[in-house]
Formats: structure tokens, C-alpha cells, sequence
């Protein structure tokens, strides 16, 4: 296939690799900047993801937070046999 | 800190990368054993000084913990441990060194503007929080990418988040021999304490009693599930060397689940301990 110019139409592969490429570059300028934002001061509010996690606690009020940290665990709902979950982490002794 | 990190997650890459970035910077930070992390920066200074806001947000929260357990967990025994020879990561080994003093003055912070003052001969370590909150930190992290589940493991310490319930595999400690036992849980933390690792030369393990600041004569090896794992980690770090029936008590009252062996084998149950159980292993 050829354009009205006379030269060869590049495959439609061609231009859907192309894209890939440029989502590509994309992605690897996004790991820069999250790896920069986390040497940074900028990624406070990520950092203290434990505590912003408590939505309208104050800062001062510690106690309340480590209570908060520290309450109960949502076990979520039971699973059928065989359909098991998947096995996300491996606690020993520290 | 100084801890191996696992990450299982169906997120992206960018967003693991970015995970393992924020424990990195973490571990730089709140690391005990590196001189140049921000703790150890504030541990030498000999006045007060002025921390990153996460700095003063994990110590703000240490210290509550503290009050929570009645003492049992505290952080300001950094300069315990160093004084009885934990001055470097378990894995490279300690060895016994000299008594510390009595009791110093306490840790001043305040929160807002991080400015914080640690009295000579009192050092900070936040080795009995630090991983549990980088765990969560990463995990919330890979959850507010989109990640359908995410599960963190950092030095032993476990935190799951996920749409479903997720599995959990806990290791049996050398004193309590066993298959692992398997937890299931949706979202929460795990953490297990005990006197098993972390030992000198002449057989003393690294958690120290806060009445005494030496190793505690008696600990046991606590096992507890709580909404965190910074929370399942200080829980785990107080039941481990209270009397059992205030560290049953601190656990209830903090509405957690745990397991507490003492050093005959004896088990106890806190909280709803089937609620997560899915294999006993040696938690049976």
C-alpha cells in the first residue's frame, strides 16, 4: 500500500508498535520521577501513609492512632474449597 | 531495620518499583545500624534537633504505643540494646557489652513542627515498629495504584491488603517447632516476636526488658494479627515479654488477635483467633 505521496504506508503493526514505544518512554520517565519524589521531601504524605490512612484523626492525637494501628484485622469473607486465595506473604520470628 | 523485603502484588511494575523505593528510603531513614540515617543523626545530637515530618509521625506514634502497652513496647531503649550488644543488623551477629545506667529523661517531641529532644544517653530505636510501618506504607502505596491485592513482607513482618482474603504463611520459630500455619486474612498485619533469633554469644536475645534494660529474663513467642503491621508489631513486642496475663490483657484491649506461647509450650489464645485460622501448624 502506498500514500498519496508515492512512498510505502508503514504496517498498522508498525504504528501500534510505535505507540508501545512512546508508552514505553512514558513509563520510564514515571519511575524517574517517583524514584526522584522519593528522596525527596515531596513524598511525606506517602510516607506517612500509616497515619494519613486514619482519615480525620489529628496529628496530635497519637494515642488514638497507634489504637488504630494496632485494633482488629478484617479477616474478610471465608473461601470455598478449592478456590484458594492467593498466598501474598511469609511472617517468621524478627 | 536491615531486613529483606518480598513483594507479591498484582500491580504494575512501576508501582512495585516505586514500593521498593519508598522501603529503601525508609530503611535509610529509620535504620539504627547506619550512621548516616536520619535516627542515628538524632540519636548523637546533644540537643534538639529538627526531623523529617514521617521521622516525627513514627515516634509520635511509637510513643503513644508505648503508653498503650503499658511500657512494654518502648522505643526509647535504643541505648539498651547497643549497651548489651545489638548494635548491628541480627544477621551479622552481636555480642555482649556493658550494663547501661538507670533510667534517663524521656524523648520531647513535638509533632508539629518536628522538633525533638533526646536526652543524653537515651537513644531512639524504632526496630519494633520501623518494618511494620514500611510494609504498610508500601502496601498502600500498591493499593492506591489500583493493585487488586497486595501483600509485603519485610523482615518477618507481613501486611495484606486485598479486594478478597488473601493467605498468610506463618513460619514456626526455633523454639516452637512445627509446620507453618496458614492465616487468611483480607487486610491487616502479621508480626511474631520471641526470643529466638537475634541471640549473643552466651545465649541472650534482644528483647529488652523496659524496667531492667537488660534482656528480658523471661519472653515468649508472640504471634498477633492486628489491623497493621506496625501495630502487629509493637503488640507482638510487648505480649513477647509482659506477664501473660497483661499481655493477654494489652492485646485485648487493643482488640488484636494473637497467639502467646510460653517457654513450656503452653499456648493462649487472644481475641478470635478462628476468624483467621486456616491450618494450625504449629500455632495449633
Amino acid at each position: 500500500m502506498t500514500t498519496p505521496t508515492g512512498r510505502t504506508r508503514r504496517p498498522a503493526t508498525r504504528s501500534r508498535w510505535a505507540a508501545t514505544g512512546l508508552s514505553a518512554a512514558v513509563t520510564v520517565g514515571t519511575v524517574a520521577a517517583m524514584a526522584d519524589a522519593a528522596e525527596s521531601e515531596a513524598p511525606e504524605q506517602a510516607l506517612t501513609e500509616a497515619g494519613a490512612n486514619l482519615g480525620a484523626v489529628a496529628r496530635h492525637e497519637a494515642d488514638v492512632a497507634a489504637a488504630t494501628l494496632m485494633s482488629a484485622a478484617d479477616p474478610g469473607a471465608e473461601v470455598t474449597v478449592p478456590s484458594l486465595p492467593p498466598r501474598l506473604g511469609r511472617a517468621h520470628v524478627s | 531495620m536491615g531486613a529483606e523485603v518480598a513483594i507479591s502484588s498484582d500491580a504494575s511494575e512501576i508501582a512495585v518499583a516505586a514500593a521498593l523505593r519508598v522501603v529503601a528510603v525508609l530503611e535509610a531513614r529509620w535504620s539504627r545500624f547506619r550512621d548516616d540515617s536520619e535516627l542515628s543523626r538524632l540519636n548523637r545530637s546533644e540537643g534538639p534537633a529538627i526531623v523529617r515530618p514521617s521521622t516525627a509521625r513514627i515516634i509520635e506514634v511509637a510513643l503513644a504505643g508505648r503508653r498503650l502497652t503499658c511500657g512494654w513496647f518502648d522505643p526509647t531503649r535504643g541505648a539498651d540494646l547497643a549497651a548489651c550488644g545489638y548494635r548491628e543488623s541480627h544477621d551479622a551477629g552481636w555480642a555482649p557489652s556493658r550494663p547501661r545506667p538507670d533510667r534517663l529523661g524521656d524523648v520531647d517531641l513535638d509533632p508539629e513542627s518536628g522538633l525533638i529532644h533526646v536526652p543524653n544517653g537515651v537513644a531512639i530505636d524504632l526496630g519494633g515498629i520501623a518494618k511494620g510501618w514500611a510494609a504498610d506504607t508500601a502496601v498502600a502505596l500498591l493499593r492506591r495504584s489500583g493493585a487488586t491485592h497486595a501483600g509485603v513482607t519485610l523482615g518477618g513482618d507481613v501486611r495484606i491488603s486485598a479486594d478478597s482474603r488473601a493467605l498468610v504463611e506463618v513460619e514456626a520459630p526455633d523454639a516452637v517447632p512445627g509446620p507453618a500455619a496458614l492465616v487468611g486474612l483480607r487486610d491487616g498485619g502479621v508480626a511474631v516476636s520471641g526470643p529466638t533469633r537475634r541471640r549473643t554469644a552466651d545465649g541472650r536475645h534482644h528483647l529488652i526488658d523496659p524496667r531492667t534494660g537488660r534482656p528480658a529474663a523471661t519472653a515468649r513467642v508472640a504471634a498477633v494479627i492486628s489491623a497493621t503491621a506496625a501495630g502487629a508489631e509493637m503488640l507482638a513486642t510487648a505480649a513477647a515479654i509482659a506477664p501473660r496475663a497483661e499481655a493477654e490483657a494489652i492485646v485485648a484491649a487493643a482488640g488484636a488477635t494473637a497467639w502467646l506461647i510460653d517457654d513450656d509450650g503452653t499456648r493462649h489464645r487472644v481475641g478470635e483467633p478462628e476468624r483467621f485460622l486456616l491450618d494450625h501448624g504449629w500455632l495449633g
